[in-house]
């Protein structure tokens, strides 16, 4: 048990920006947000999921929609509607929070309804990284229902979806509703037991971003290299280093798609890795070769900080490092390849792991 | 054509521009209040324009709009007023500036409704009646 004040917010954002792989959400505007939450509610407790009561109830909650719409249309209190909106339906009140994903703004998105409600969140998450769709979540590839689930904007709307037939469903109609609420909306869905948390969720990511984030403010305040920080606290390796030379993205379908060219520099000089995204980093191709896909984190920092570049904020001309990560467990198996590993996106090419 | 100035420390650099072909230089000495060394480069430079061609656009960059973010002097009391509401309420404007920036450009910061959505809708508009703009209380 730790709690989440303001002053760990900064290392989260970093962490969740290295592993939310380019997506979920802008880091620093998560973190603005869970800032002005905690000042304005107080700092919020964080349970390992062992430390949850058996009788727990726990709503999992995120933010859905476009990272470059995200980014203007800051969200506000979505998410607490969302809570109220599924208890309200559910008839049951929520004894903690989970993050739908540990990547970019959604690993804190859950300490905002938290700090007003005074509840607890769990230090875990669905994905372990983000993932662009909803049913991309490790709770739902292992059985917890994805339904009843609520989605809400900033006007005052929620729709509740009572059930659908799979949760590939549930991501279809959430994200049509957000498309209408203007890309940006933040959803809850019906509480979990402390069971399923413990059998389904990636289990420690807040303190792993939180970690990620303190060894990389360490580094810089040594004048160290970063990336061996970041190496160091999350095994991985280097896939490639260069600078941008192209970025080609469009909001489309309520997502940001495109691709990402780097021109390789130091050992990488003369090559170039295209980077496919939908949201998130998705398949990365060194001169043509597929050398990393999902579910395996891609994850691109600026070289000389180790800061996190996001989807939306990749321009021409930025130095990066690419590093990968390989996937947590709960990924690769047979049910989590057939959600999100590469044929899941529609590439025709087979998951090779990762090797660190 | 276009035209690009530079305003150093030291000089005003202005060029004219043809797509990609340098048509005309000027270089003068930045002045104290920035615009006067821009108008000495502007009226310089326009000394080379072709005749019967236009000038499009004129782009100005500076270093001095960081130095005095850094300096925090001479700062004109500036309001920002951002058409968004019922969006982005819980991050009003100026949310993280740092508190010594913000009192010197005055701390104005609005937020009314309006603005416009990612899609072919629009938020209702503000008008002189509608609710008072909020101003975010400073933090404690």
């Amino acid at each position: 048990m730790w709690q989440a004040t303001e002053h760990v917010l900064d290392s989260i954002a970093i962490g969740a920006g290295i592993l939310g792989t380019g997506g979920g959400g802008n880091p620093y505007i998560g973190q603005l947000r869970a800032r002005q939450a905690i000042r304005q509610w107080g700092p919020v407790t964080v349970l390992a999921p062992e430390e949850l009561p058996e009788d727990a109830r726990v709503v999992c909650e995120g933010g859905i929609g476009a990272p470059t719409v995200g980014i203007e249309k800051v969200r506000d209190l979505q998410s607490y509607h969302a809570l109220r909106a599924i208890e309200d339906y559910t008839g049951e009140r929520a004894t903690a929070l989970i993050s739908n994903e540990i990547g970019g703004s959604n690993s804190v998105e859950p300490l905002i309804p938290a700090a007003k409600a005074s509840l607890p969140v769990v230090d875990a998450d669905g994905m372990g990284r983000a993932f662009p769709e909803l049913q991309m979540k490790t709770f739902f590839v292992y059985g917890v229902p994805c339904c009843p689930m609520a989605v809400a904007d900033e006007k005052g709307n929620s729709v509740v979806i009572r059930e659908t037939i799979n949760p590939a469903w549930a991501e279809r109609l959430a994200r049509s509703i957000t498309i209408q609420m203007g890309c940006v909306a933040c959803y809850a869905v019906a509480p979990m037991t402390a069971e399923q948390v413990r059998r389904t969720a990636v289990p420690l990511t807040l303190s792993l971003a939180r970690d990620l984030g303190d060894a990389v403010k360490l580094a810089r305040s040594r004048s160290e290299d970063p990336l061996n920080a970041i190496l160091e606290t999350c095994p991985g390796k280097v896939l490639f280093n260069g600078k941008v030379v192209d970025v080609d993205r469009r909001t489309t379908g309520g997502f940001a798609r495109g691709t990402l060219t780097i021109d390789g520099l130091d050992s990488y000089s003369g090559e170039r890795m295209v980077i496919d995204f939908q949201n998130e980093n998705l398949i990365a191709r060194r001169d043509g070769e597929t050398v990393c896909t999902v579910p395996d984190l891609i994850c691109a920092v600026a070289t000389d900080l180790g800061e996190p570049v996001t989807t939306e904020l990749m321009r021409y001309g930025l130095r990066v490092t690419i590093l990968g990560f390989p996937a947590p467990e709960l990924w690769v198996t047979t049910e989590g390849l057939a959600v999100a590993g590469p044929r899941a996106f529609g590439y025709d090419t087979d998951y090779i792991p990762l090797i660190v | 054509m276009f035209i690009g100035v530079d305003v150093g420390g030291t000089n005003t650099d202005a060029v004219l521009m043809d797509g990609a072909t340098l048509v005309g230089a000027a270089k003068l000495p930045t002045t104290a209040d920035v615009t006067t060394g821009i108008v000495h480069a502007l009226t310089e430079l326009l000394t080379h324009l072709p005749r019967g061609e236009r000038v499009d656009a004129v782009m100005v960059g500076t270093t001095h709009f960081t130095n005095a973010l850094l300096e925090q002097r001479n700062l004109s009391p500036t309001a920002v007023i951002r058409l968004a509401l019922p969006a982005t309420k819980l991050l009003p404007p100026l949310v993280d500036w740092p508190d010594p920036l913000r009192e010197a450009a005055g701390g104005f910061a609005y937020m009314v409704r309006g603005g416009h959505e990612f899609g072919p809708w629009q938020y209702p508009a503000c008008s002189p009646r509608s609710a008072p703009p909020t101003r975010p209380k400073r933090r404690p």
